[in-house]
């Protein structure tokens, strides 16, 4: 087998969707005899390669492609043009064979039953994915303690809170013992203690039994704690495919200096520097290092202001992330 | 085969879970069962006052007719409870875009929705219908010998098959139309043409329900075989079924790849 898990070229996906050009009820009427329709590629020449074992990060702005993609990997749509290997199966043509390969977590779509316990949708899946009763029951052990979810799984459903019905959708998605899993948006929507949790428990999965996952997110702290590499869709197509240690450092030339006054300063003092923030007590300067050292910049920032305090760091994942989404 | 059994076994979960369900909400299942009970009971009424009021139907009597009522009951019974769910399903999930979910499981997508329609509400006429059939059966006293009880079994099975090919399409137009509203009703009104003697119209009409819309299956065939009425164009009823239900595949193997999901 390829070293790579998932293997994308020259992705493609077009959708027929219907256009109005105005608003109001004549328009509406309109529509209904005469419809003009456009053509709107989400996806657009796509390469992506993912190795095995990785925690692989996929952001990208609204309508950028990314759950488009990610629906075609896992192989609920047909792309227009492109070829797709994945562990060997091409996704939407050997689909139910390659389904059992592969867990999907949608974290704005539910795939328990509402009304019964998650022990009953477990059941379901243990059927469909014709788990054995043995697997079953050491999975179910396993995720009972890793995720403390042992009282959770027999109560309803609908009377789950969020977080607690995200961990019973990871049981969902991971009983059958994937070796690929997708998760969109997994923790959206989640408090700060129950997304530890789930990213704890994506790291554990993926150290102890090797799991690829594959995670669309617009939380980039989720980016940060779990993946090592990430790859930016914008506009359908792949903008940035590298580390996260090397999106910190997109922009190397560029330092953020951080001063905090021991006064309250007068702004006119802050002319001559380049300001991307401030207040009566702190600033924010942005120094870029082809034009300047960074060691005249300093002086210079003690030579005239009331320093009482400095850091200098790189420039804000956030920003480097809004820079790429909006070149 | 295999995957045929896969999907019995599925369709039987389902109906576990869908039992499991009505029990959680019991007051809902009893009342839903007791009004099922009790609309099931205006068919045999309406058509005794229509029989009784009018010259009713040519070629039946009174209790024919209340058998041909039973039986009617009886399979709507069969196929709401095996399919009842369906068209609340399907236009839901695509709607919502939850149809993602089908497909990410090892099955045909089509035999999980066919596997999802149990409805236990449904038991209500399926009773009914058994109650006044197997009375009127010995009321009648019928001599209904093993040939008559196969082709019996038969014509409901093949009435499934033709049901399930009905949903099919149903599906099909759903997946490609998402928002289909009124057509649902449109079609349920075109299986009411099962729902009579099929001698009652037109002779084009009468050969079309017996060949390219073959729901004389339901019940008119059910009907003429416990009546020992039987003829050679029960068996080009039976392959007609089976030929519309193959139809319907093939066109939701081909409205399948037009799926376009929801946004994110």
């Amino acid at each position: 087998m390829s070293e790579y898990i998932i293997d994308v070229e020259g992705l493609k996906k077009d959708f027929k969707v219907h256009k109005r050009d105005k608003s109001g009820l004549l328009s509406s009427l309109k529509s209904l005899f005469i419809r003009d329709y456009k053509l709107v590629t989400a996806v657009n020449n796509l390469d992506l390669r993912i190795r095995q074992g990785e925690i692989r990060g996929l952001i990208g702005p609204n309508g950028a492609g990314k759950s488009t993609t990610i629906k075609i990997l896992s192989g609920i749509l047909y792309p227009t043009e492109g070829t797709v290997n994945v562990m060997g199966y091409t996704p939407w043509t050997q689909r139910e064979e390659y389904v059992k390969k592969i867990g999907v977590v949608f974290g704005q779509k539910s795939q328990l039953v509402w009304d019964l316990p998650a022990i009953d949708t477990f059941a379901l899946n243990k059927q469909m994915y014709s788990i054995s009763d043995k697997t079953f029951d050491n999975n179910i052990k396993y995720f009972k303690e890793l995720l403390n979810i042992g009282d959770v799984i027999t109560k309803p459903v609908r009377q789950l809170s969020l977080g607690e019905r995200m961990k019973c959708e990871f049981v969902c998605a991971l009983l059958h013992e994937p070796p690929l899993v997708y998760l969109d948006e997994p923790t959206i929507g989640l408090d700060i203690i129950s997304k530890e949790a789930i990213r704890s428990f994506i790291k554990m999965v993926n150290k102890e039994k090797g799991t690829t996952f594959i995670v669309t997110t617009h939380d980039l702290s989720d980016i940060e704690d779990l993946c090592e590499n990430v790859s930016i869709i914008n506009n359908g197509t792949i903008v940035f495919n590298n580390s996260i240690e090397k999106l910190k450092t997109y922009f190397s030339d560029k330092k953020v200096i951080e001063v905090k006054f021991s006064r309250q300063i007068n702004p006119s003092l802050l002319e001559g520097f380049k300001v991307t923030s401030s207040g009566p007590y702190f600033v924010n300067i942005e120094i870029e290092t082809i034009n300047t050292s960074l060691q005249d910049e300093i002086s210079k920032i003690f030579k005239e202001l009331p320093v009482q305090d400095i850091n200098v760091n790189n420039i804000n994942i956030e920003e480097v992330i809004k820079h790429i989404y909006l070149s | 085969m295999l995957k045929l059994l896969k999907l019995f076994k599925l369709f039987i979960w389902n109906s576990k879970m869908d039992i499991s369900r009505s029990m959680e909400y019991r007051f809902d299942f009893i009342l839903g069962t007791v009004i099922g009970l009790a609309f099931s009971s205006i068919g045999p009424i309406l058509q005794y006052l229509i029989f009784t009021q009018t010259k009713g139907f040519p070629g039946w009597n009174l209790e024919q007719i209340i058998l041909f009522q039973g039986i009617l009951l009886f399979t709507s019974g069969i196929k709401g409870m095996i399919f009842g769910s369906l068209p609340y399903f399907v236009t839901g999930i695509v709607r919502k875009g939850d149809f993602d979910r089908l497909l990410l499981k090892p099955y045909s997508p089509i035999g999980i929705i066919l596997a999802s329609g149990f409805r236990l509400n449904n038991i209500g006429p399926l009773l009914s219908g058994a109650f006044i059939m197997v009375y009127y059966i010995v009321k009648m006293n019928l001599h209904i010998g093993i040939v008559q009880i196969a082709i019996f079994i038969l014509a409901i099975v093949f009435g499934l098959i033709l049901f399930m090919g009905y949903e099919v399409l149903y599906s099909s137009i759903v997946i490609k139309l998402v928002q289909i509203g009124r057509l649902d009703e449109l079609m349920n009104s075109l299986l009411r043409f099962g729902e009579f003697p099929i001698n009652i119209f037109s002779k084009t009409l009468q050969t079309a329900l017996i060949t390219v819309i073959p729901f004389a299956v339901w019940v008119n065939i059910p009907a003429n075989a416990l009546l020992n009425r039987l003829d050679y164009t029960i068996p080009i009823t039976f392959v007609f079924c089976a030929l519309f239900f193959y139809v319907s595949l093939k066109i939701w193997n081909q409205f399948l790849k037009k799926y376009t999901s929801a946004g994110g």
